[in-house]
């Protein structure tokens, strides 16, 4: 339920970003690697939007499209609109959705006046709001506000820099204060991150990694943003560091009001740590929902075998797998219809030929999977698999988180 | 592997002293320097350097001395003289007898600027006031030029420093501001640049520096004979810095996609200081091998110049040669090849010293930089660092 | 850009080849030189593989002295899989690689300590190998190897390497040699280890044997009939058995089933591959050269094995078995070193290659011959480790040592492999040492757990008593920091401080700084292992079990 209060911060609709094959002698175009194919999503104040899927999925990309450190291939991100323009915004997306073709092969139909007039309008408002639009130079003050921590903690600190040159330079960018008064705010930023001010004068190297993710979460704190990207933050880090890291990730954003979006492929820690979760596979986002919701009732096939296949530290717990048959597809190449159908253990003819529209199925939760043509499925569903293996779904009313059995 | 090498610090750290922190740039270089100690060859090679440089600097201060000139002969001689044993004076100006005299100075005024070199004697009685051992004629007869080569190779190591280090380090830092900017703008900035270097690295490079400096050295300015050198330099600058282009837009390339780059841009730094506060000091790592090949290289270019006759200081300037290590070995060459012809076995005596001694300055010179930058560059190698 | 080929990953119940590949896995003879167990050894008990025993290694960098490992000591018995779980820097990785002495020479080496492989110690002779002197005023310490020795011991190795012990490793994607094909790469691995089965199986194939045609029909008959797959493998089987080769039953499965799919009549081409077994004279030479080295290497290698079991060796035995591998070598002049290989190397090859594709049957590869012919970098991560996994076990070694070899890889992906190892768990048997980080991926995979911190084993379990009755504070302090996808409200509780500096750890017990627990005692003795329970031991001064014995 969207909370009447909290401002949205990002409005990001039908992003795509294709990186472009070429090859041959002449490096004509081959074809492009979809790595974010038609992605939406709303980022609001103070709240944490976790973004899952595995390598390859695109979740990357979608980061660094939403700090605009890639252009779009098309689509649009719209920067605080007011609630007003927001609604009008959701209002056209909605007219529009018909002639969004879905499929491949399947042709749009024709764009009648009505839908003409909704893409002229959504253009005048991207021409105010949206990131895209802007010139570098009105982008500048925006960067301090949309930051990211990267997930490496080895190469996003440069070697050769001390801590403290990394720390002041995003006020050095900005011109913010004179030197001593940076150096200052260096102190303040270490001391904040539970560092030891005396680390400032040291190189990246000689640390930890998880003490060098906290230098990368302190560099991005640097210029007080409001929303920061998450890029699979303690993927390179120890449990025990992995639990400081992400404590101290809750306690700024309790103290500060930060919005996050978390990408990780680790599903246990998204679910710790996140409001809303997405899932994406090949591009796509296939099922949005709130966390608990996401994590008990998980609709889609893709969703529930990640869910299977995440490990329990548990010995005596023994369950179902579901195992996924063969590898991610290449995103140059992505199968037709519903990407996942090559894989899925519910698979039906018609995902081959046509993709899934992404729906409402249930109160604030989005599906793109054929099982759900529309409306709520009933309680308890069972989903045939190929190849013998049955995977139940939603037990109903049961609060086994997941599909276990003892 | 993992090896727990790195060393995560501490949480509180013992600070000697108030507010008086150890230099980290100075624990880093004396870091750089243990890896380096361990490293015999670079030692070596560093040791090589300092004297150089120590020759070098030594040789700032001599003055330029005027003699006046006179023969010493060989076999095949003047009858007035004793062959091989005696310095045999003729007034001056005139011709060498044969081909194997050599003129020496005397002490007393003379018009040449330069000192001349001295025949070898093993007779020590020659050595008061006079002769240094070691000596040797490069007769060039057409200019009246000569070089003392215990002073060609004193002044040699100024001048082949001087040279190698401000071309080498020119084409460096055009080479590798080229590359750079070719490296992180990409697209048709980067097509453009590098088809310019392919262009530069199509023409062979003694062939450009030659056309360069017969083209360029009838503008006005080019008098002088520092000027003269300062050509050679820009000639050579011009012909060298493509290898740095390319090797620094390479190194780029790979720097352009680290995660700090990203952050940078994050934070919204402009291109301009990506470039110069994160790009150009990561890429510069393969440039100092690169650098230290060719300061090696450049005297022999230098010296192949002389040899093909081309005259770098032509003789309305000062005296044809110029006592450059490179350049006193080719010259020295040159008379070989007539000596070849002319003499019969056993009766010439092969001025060996002419060429071994600069010969073996140079490859002393270039061997050293090699080593020692080789060491540098494992020292700094943070996956070598043990 | 290849899309990496769809793969199944169920294991199929048709896929018999792996445990034919290995037939004497289990049969393999463990009473030479293994310990006598001082505990009673209970009914279920298997005999140990590896004993570890105080192992030290240090490396001696220019900040000082890492003790990378101070004193760590496990078992693992046969057919079993342990875990071993520790954080960044605990020494895990370092445990694994020096039971197999790969530590990186300078600035490593392993000081002390014995690893008891079936008896034979793999580090003897370390005393003698390196002498240390500290240096005043600094950390450093200055090591004057012995390089003679350290290449004797690492020739040594090559007795336990790989046939006795076998490793994965982390990064999938380099862990291939990207220019050499898959089955290039399996094929070096058959020859090493398995090369006296393969060229016997050559040797003694019989190509011309007259009931093949009736075998090739059947085969035929089955794959257009349709038949299921079950029944085709049987007809294949045939094949193999009439020709005395089982890697023909391979090469014809796949060749008639490709060439009924291409509307081909298949017993033409049936007929051409059985033309790789008919030798030539000069290849049956070769062939017979190359057995007889092996034999001469095994012998050599279980001089080796004697000498790291006493530490004496017969001398003249060695020098006899040099000479003759060089008499066998060169014998036959110029011919044996280049004619020879050039022509009689095809039919070992072909065989290599067929046999790589059975074994890449063996973990489910559903389409073998072409992953068999492609490079590394066409493979996805989860393939090549499958790879790697197939390559270790095809040495059929005693122990396997998986050192994270699914850290590097999607959820689902991990899922698969995981899978995978349980089955060929259950399939050969062979013991493992399962190291990694993640204590979810231990409770799935392992049977005994070690813990790992900061170069000491502060606590071994079996996995549900390590799961329920955590006993030294740092399993407890790990396991609570775990976040759990079916307990969502969990807070996620941190061991306050960081991991030690392994140049100066601290005195005493090395987890002492940041215990909630700890005592005056834990800053000045190293606690010593007790027993708690049923083969529960930790290392703990708030547990006082009898000590454990060694």
């Amino acid at each position: 339920m969207k909370d009447g209060t909290s401002a949205t911060i990002l409005v990001a609709r039908n992003l795509r970003k294709y990186f472009p094959i070429r090859g041959g002698l002449l490096s004509s175009h081959l074809g492009d690697v979809r790595a974010v194919d038609g992605v939406s999503f709303d980022i609001r104040e103070g709240e944490t939007v976790g973004l899952v899927g595995e390598s390859g999925c695109g979740k990357t990309t979608v980061g660094r499209l939403l700090l605009r450190l890639i252009e779009p291939t098309s689509g649009h991100s719209f920067y605080r609109p007011p609630p007003e323009t927001e609604a009008r915004l959701n209002t056209l997306y909605d007219t529009l959705r018909p002639f969004t073709g879905g499929g491949d092969g399947g042709t749009e139909p024709p764009l009648t006046d009505e839908a003409r007039r909704a893409l002229e309008e959504i253009d005048a408002i991207a021409d105010q709001y949206s990131l895209y639009r802007r010139s570098q130079r009105k982008m500048r003050p925006l960067r301090g506000k949309l930051q990211i921590v990267f997930q490496d903690p080895f190469s996003s600190l440069s070697p050769r820099q001390l801590i403290r040159d990394i720390l002041t330079e995003p006020l050095a960018i900005h011109h913010v204060g004179s030197r001593s008064e940076r150096y200052r705010r260096a102190e303040e930023l270490v001391k904040d991150v539970g560092l030891n001010p005396d680390h400032l004068w040291r190189f990246p190297h000689e640390f930890s990694g998880g003490q060098r993710q906290r230098i990368g979460v302190a560099r991005a704190l640097a210029l007080a943003p409001e929303f920061i990207v998450l890029d699979e933050p303690t993927s390179a880090l120890d449990v025990s560091v992995q639990a400081q890291v992400l404590n101290l990730l809750r306690v700024l954003q309790a103290e500060r009001g930060l919005a996050y979006l978390f990408i990780s492929h680790h599903l246990s820690v998204v679910r710790a740590m996140s409001n809303r979760v997405l899932v994406m596979y090949l591009g796509k986002v296939v099922e949005e929902a709130r966390t608990d919701e996401l994590f008990t009732r998980p609709l889609h096939p893709y969703t529930q075998a990640l869910l299977s296949a995440i490990p329990i530290p548990d010995p005596e717990l023994k369950r179902e797998r579901i195992l996924l048959k063969g590898d991610v597809p290449s995103p140059a190449a992505p199968p037709s219809g519903c990407r996942f159908h090559t894989r899925c253990p519910a698979v039906m003819p018609v995902c081959s030929k046509v993709d899934p529209p992404y729906l409402q199925v249930r109160p604030d939760h989005f599906v793109a999977c054929h099982l759900y043509p529309e409306g709520i499925p009933p309680k308890g569903a069972t989903i045939p698999a190929g190849d013998g293996q049955i995977a139940s779904a939603g037990m109903a009313g049961a609060e086994a988180p997941l599909v276990a059995s003892h | 592997m993992e090896s727990t090498g790195t060393t995560p610090a501490e949480e509180s750290t013992t600070t000697k002293g108030r507010g008086r922190r150890p230099n980290p740039h100075v624990a880093q270089f004396l870091r750089t320097f243990y890896y380096l100690r361990r490293n015999g060859l670079a030692m070596f090679g560093l040791a090589v350097i300092l004297i150089l440089v120590g020759i070098a600097l030594y040789a700032l201060t001599l003055p330029i001395p005027t003699q006046s000139l006179a023969f010493y002969c060989g076999t095949n001689n003047q009858p007035s003289c004793v062959p091989g044993t005696q310095i045999c004076t003729y007034p001056q100006g005139v011709v060498a007898p044969g081909p194997n005299c050599y003129q020496t100075p005397v002490s007393g005024g003379g018009v040449s600027s330069y000192p001349s070199i001295i025949a070898p004697t093993f007779d020590l009685a020659h050595f008061s006031g006079g002769p240094l051992p070691l000596g040797s004629l490069t007769v060039d007869p057409s200019h009246n030029a000569f070089f003392n080569l215990y002073d060609g190779l004193l002044r040699g190591s100024d001048w082949s420093l001087i040279i190698s280090i401000s071309i080498v380090l020119s084409g460096a830092a055009i080479g590798a501001i080229v590359g750079a900017v070719a490296g992180t703008f990409g697209g048709l900035i980067d097509e453009v640049l590098m088809r310019l270097v392919d262009i530069f690295l199509s023409i062979p490079a003694i062939l450009f520096v030659i056309v360069i400096i017969a083209v360029l050295q009838v503008l006005p300015g080019f008098t002088s004979f520092d000027a003269r050198i300062g050509l050679l330099v820009i000639g050579f600058v011009l012909v060298w810095w493509p290898f740095y282009a390319r090797i620094v837009r390479g190194q780029v390339l790979v720097v352009r996609e680290q995660k700090y780059v990203e952050a940078a841009r994050a934070c919204g730094a402009g291109k301009g200081r990506i470039i110069m506060r994160h790009i150009l000091p990561n890429s510069v790592y393969p440039v100092f091998i690169q650098v230290s090949l060719d300061v090696g290289t450049i005297p022999l270019f230098v010296g192949t110049l002389v040899f093909l006759g081309f005259a770098v200081i032509p003789t309305t300037i000062g005296s044809g040669i110029f006592p450059e290590w490179g350049s006193i070995t080719a010259t020295s060459v040159i008379p070989l090849i007539s000596l070849l012809t002319t003499c019969q076995f056993g009766q010439c005596i092969v001025p060996w010293w002419q060429f071994f001694f600069p010969g073996f300055a140079l490859f002393m010179f270039a061997i050293s930089v090699n080593f020692l930058s080789d060491g540098l560059r494992d020292a700094l190698d943070p996956r070598l660092r043990r | 850009m290849a899309a990496a080929a769809p793969t199944p990953t169920t294991i199929s119940p048709e896929t018999p080849s792996l445990a034919a590949l290995l037939p004497e896995t289990l049969a393999k003879p463990l009473s030479e030189g293994t310990a006598a167990q001082p505990e009673a050894a209970g009914p279920k008990k298997q005999p140990v593989v590896l004993d570890v025993r105080d192992l030290k290694t240090y490396f001696y960098t220019y900040d000082g002295v890492v003790k990378a490992l101070d004193g760590v000591s496990f078992k693992i018995r046969r057919g079993e899989t342990v875990g071993m779980v520790g954080e960044t820097g605990c020494g895990k990785s370092v445990t694994a690689f020096s039971v197999t002495r790969l530590i990186a020479d300078p600035p490593g080496r392993i000081v002390g300590g014995a690893v008891l492989y079936r008896g034979a110690n793999v580090l003897r002779g370390l005393e003698h190998e390196a002498k240390f002197k500290p240096m005043k005023g600094s950390n450093r310490v200055k090591v004057r190897r012995s390089f003679r020795r350290i290449k004797a011991s690492q020739e040594r190795m090559v007795a336990v390497r790989g046939g006795g012990i076998g490793m994965i490793f982390q990064e999938p994607t380099s862990a291939m040699n990207p220019i050499f094909s898959v089955s290039n790469q399996l094929s070096e691995t058959l020859l090493l280890h398995r090369g006296d089965e393969i060229m016997d199986t050559l040797l003694q194939a019989t190509p011309n044997a007259p009931e093949r045609r009736a075998a090739f029909e059947e085969l035929a008959d089955a794959v257009r009939s349709g038949q299921p797959t079950d029944n085709v493998r049987a007809a294949a089987k045939k094949v193999g058995d009439v020709l005395h080769c089982p890697s023909m039953a391979t090469q014809s499965f796949y060749t008639a089933r490709e060439a009924i799919a291409a509307g081909r009549d298949p017993l033409p081409l049936l007929e051409r591959a059985v033309r790789r077994l008919r030798l030539s004279r000069l290849a049956r030479s070769y062939l017979l050269q190359q057995r007889r080295l092996i034999a001469l290497q095994k012998e050599l290698n279980a001089s080796y094995m004697q000498e790291m079991r006493d530490g004496t060796f017969d001398h003249s035995q060695r020098r006899s078995i040099r000479r003759r591998r060089v008499a066998t070598r060169y014998r036959g002049g110029w011919l044996s070193i280049r004619g020879i290989r050039g022509r009689a190397r095809k039919p070992l090859n072909e065989e290599t290659f067929w046999r790589s594709v059975t074994l890449l049957e063996g973990i489910a590869i559903a389409n073998p011959v072409q992953v068999a012919r492609s490079y590394p970098h066409e493979l996805s991560g989860g393939m090549i480790q499958r790879v790697m996994i197939a390559m270790a076990l095809s040495a059929n070694p005693d122990i396997l040592l998986a050192d994270e070899p699914t850290t590097a890889l999607d959820v689902t992906i991990q899922a698969q492999i995981l899978e995978l190892m349980r089955d060929l768990k259950e399939r050969v048997g062979t013991a493992t040492l399962f190291i990694t980080h993640d204590l979810a991926v231990i409770a799935e995979v392992a049977e005994r757990v070690c813990v790992m911190y900061a170069g000491h084993v502060v606590e071994t379990a079996a996995v549900r008593d390590l799961f329920r009755q955590p006993l030294h504070p740092y399993s407890q302090g790990l396991l609570a920091s775990i976040p759990r996808v079916d307990q969502p409200e969990k807070q996620l509780s941190s061991i306050k401080g960081s991991v030690p500096n392994l140049i100066t750890p601290p005195p005493g017990c090395r987890f002492h700084p940041r215990c909630a627990y700890a005592m005056p005692i834990c800053r000045e003795q190293r606690p010593p292992t007790t027993v708690e329970g049923t083969d529960h031991t930790v290392a703990c001064f708030l547990y006082k079990g009898p000590v454990a014995v060694e």
